[in-house]
């Protein structure tokens, strides 16, 4: 009888050990992705560099200059700028891709930082896309940068504007050292409307099978 | 009473025999996928009759990478060698395909796009891609096609299958490129191929195939991209989970004193063993075997070195002639020595008097290279150097593969691959990405148990090897 008390017994504790075992190690990563990721910012001195650098206050003081409809600019700090449909269906949909290439004459080193801020036309007025991106410029080929576009039918383009500057001259931007670039992408709303469709569809069908399997 | 508990006990220890039973099956196949190979019938079967030969040489032929092209210009599914997709395209063109091609004369393309591989690979299809072109006289002997109709096409570098571009339900519309020409086929889909409509559904249902990774032409995202076939992954979150492989010098084969006949064996044939002298390395690390007309010399790390003494002797006769002497040189040691991989030709040279054949060792679609330490160079597995009467010259690094115990997941999204550690060592690919192929192959240092994965970055100037780092490192 003792025998099987302590089999039972045994058996329990490596069932109570083993479910500690796994709940520990979920809570070491969390513990330890926070802990690393707290532990940077507030111990790295960039943290209060960047403290002095802020996008709001940049598109604030520099407003009339990035939303200047008749602004020209030759500077060129990105070039090869393309959206790509970002895909994994053929179907038209509003996620893209941007890409884009640094320009020759930027030079690639990793303290030099290039912000580039995406800007929709809605009206007579500019909104914020998507937050700004800073750039390290340690690569010649910049990373792609996924974007949600609004706005579906041949009357209404997406017109987005992009400010393109080196972060060390926020404190003196002016036409000469700003990259303006403007770009119209329309959405065919039949093969959005398709896609959507096609997507509903499909989730139906994941809906059905799932009861099917239950 | 008693008898009853006895049964139960008896039940009990069957039931918990089978688990055992289940618990190694399901490891076996987790470790080694595949039939074991002391049971695999086809080892028993092997002899060194041409035909037989012919035969066991498909099995150094295989594509580089098959892809689905979703018509959308920017992305390509590439299929895993182990998908049952790839094998079904694959046997479709060794069983029906092949011997069509070589015995027809190409169709007249009428549109200016049947000329533009580029274009071409843009559209929905299904594209075969070899590592380098493989010229059709070899795939001819292989397949076992004896008509005397000189084939139009001299190499196959890469197919694209278009299903839908006949109308006819038992054809399949095929686009040769040799690496310079586009040639147009269409062939009978016939009993056992792969039906038309199976060929269309992959095409259009391959996004919903969890497994295959896309990749996306870089010169659509960037157009300063030179070359136009550069493929890399833009998806963040792609990745691929590579096992760790633990490499051996087969255990029949380890070099000391007391194994030396069996080395023999192994290494020379019955043919040769006879007329040899044997004598070991000074430092006793190595052993060598000669006559009068070839030297063989077989080190403990399991590296082969075998030399025929005149190397210009014999006719250099066709590219097939010559392939078919490496392979029989290869398959006849092979058996039984290298398990866990398959052995791949990877490249062709012709020159003057002979032909230069590469092989590598192949596992889940990776090739496997052995690097030399000391120059940091890269190495093929074999190579052998054979004209239509002999093979004259070989290096072989003979090594059998396992799974480690590990594995890991290892990023695919080509930016990652600039945050890897190394690649500190090559500056200029930083300052100028000109990046001509991007690949996944795992590397052996020379006297090492483990091969790692290493992304490969071929540039104009130089290759790259940069370790990959797992998820977790």
């Amino acid at each position: 009888m003792l025998k099987k008390f302590a089999f039972v017994i045994m058996v329990l504790l490596f069932i109570i050990a083993g479910a500690l075992v796994s709940l520990a190690n979920n809570e070491e990563e969390f513990v330890y992705n926070n802990f690393t990721v707290n532990d940077y910012i507030y111990d790295n001195e960039e943290f209060y560099e960047k403290k002095e650098y802020s996008h709001e206050a940049v598109v604030e003081m520099y407003s009339s200059l990035f939303f200047d409809a008749d602004i020209k600019t030759d500077v060129e700090y990105i070039k090869d700028i393309v959206f790509n449909e970002n895909s994994k269906t053929t179907d038209n949909n509003k996620d893209y891709l941007f890409n884009a290439t640094l320009s020759d004459n930027v030079e690639l080193e990793n303290e030099n930082i290039i912000v580039m801020m995406f800007f929709i036309k809605n009206g007579d007025t500019f909104e914020e896309l998507i937050p700004p991106e800073e750039i390290e410029c340690n690569l010649r080929l910049i990373a792609p940068i996924n974007i949600n576009l609004p706005n579906v039918g041949k009357d209404n383009p997406n017109s987005i504007r992009i400010i393109v500057f080196p972060k060390n001259n926020y404190k003196d931007l002016s036409a000469d050292n700003i990259q303006v670039y403007d770009i119209e992408i329309f959405i065919n709303s039949t093969n959005f409307f398709k896609g959507s469709l096609k997507n509903a569809s499909d989730l139906l069908n994941q809906f059905i099978n799932s009861k099917v399997y239950q | 009473m008693r008898i009853l508990k006895l049964e139960i006990k008896t039940l009990l220890m069957i039931f918990l025999i089978a688990l055992t039973v289940l618990q190694m099956g399901i490891l076996w196949t987790e470790k080694n996928p595949g039939v074991p190979i002391l049971f695999s019938y086809s080892k028993f079967r092997y002899s060194d009759s041409p035909s037989d030969i012919a035969r066991v040489s498909g099995n150094y032929i295989q594509p580089d990478r098959i892809m689905v092209s979703d018509g959308s210009g920017s992305l390509l599914w590439q299929i895993e060698p182990n998908d049952s997709l790839f094998d079904a395209v694959w046997h479709d063109f060794m069983q029906s395909y092949f011997k069509q091609i070589l015995d027809i004369k190409p169709s007249e393309g009428s549109k200016s796009y049947e000329q533009d591989w580029y274009s071409l690979v843009k559209m929905k299809c299904i594209v075969i891609e070899f590592k380098n072109p493989l010229p059709s006289e070899i795939i001819r002997w292989i397949i076992g096609e004896e008509s005397t109709f000189s084939p139009t096409i001299k190499h196959i570098y890469r197919i694209a299958v278009f299903p839908t571009e006949s109308i006819n339900n038992n054809e399949n519309t095929l686009y040769i490129y040799d690496g310079t020409d586009v040639y147009k086929y269409v062939v009978k889909i016939e009993q056992g191929n792969m039906k038309k409509e199976d060929y269309i559904r992959a095409v259009n249902n391959v996004y919903q195939n969890d497994n295959v990774v896309p990749m996306h032409r870089m010169v659509n995202f960037y157009p300063s991209v030179k070359n136009e076939e550069l493929l890399a992954s833009l998806d963040r979150n792609s990745e691929k989970r590579i096992w760790d492989l633990l490499v051996k010098t087969p255990d029949k084969i380890i070099l000391n004193r007391d194994n030396v006949d069996k080395i023999e064996d192994y290494l020379l044939g019955d043919s040769y063993k006879s007329s040899m002298v044997r004598k070991f390395g000074e430092d006793g690390s190595s052993i060598i075997f000669s006559d009068t007309e070839k030297v063989l010399r077989y080190y403990n790390n399991g590296f082969l070195d075998y030399q025929y003494r005149n190397k210009s002797l014999g006719d250099k006769g066709h590219v097939y002639e010559a392939f078919e002497k490496a392979v029989t040189f290869i398959e006849s040691r092979r058996n039984n020595l290298i398990e866990g991989v398959d052995i791949l030709l990877s490249n062709i040279e012709e020159r003057n008097e002979n032909y230069v054949f590469t092989f590598d060792y192949a596992l889940d679609g990776m090739e496997i290279k052995i690097m030399n330490l000391q120059d940091r160079t890269v190495k093929p597995a074999i190579t052998v150097v054979a004209n239509r009467d002999r093979v004259v010259d070989v290096k072989w690094y003979i090594k059998t593969f396992s799974n480690n115990d590990y594995y890991n997941n290892y990023s695919l999204y080509f930016f990652d691959i600039f945050q890897n550690k190394m690649i500190e060592d090559y500056p200029e690919i930083l300052n100028n990405p000109d990046i001509y192929d991007i690949s996944i192959i795992y590397i052996c240092p020379e006297n090492s148990t483990r091969a790692e994965p290493y992304w490969v970055i071929k540039t104009a100037n130089q290759d790259a090897y940069l370790r990959m780092q797992g998820k977790g490192d």
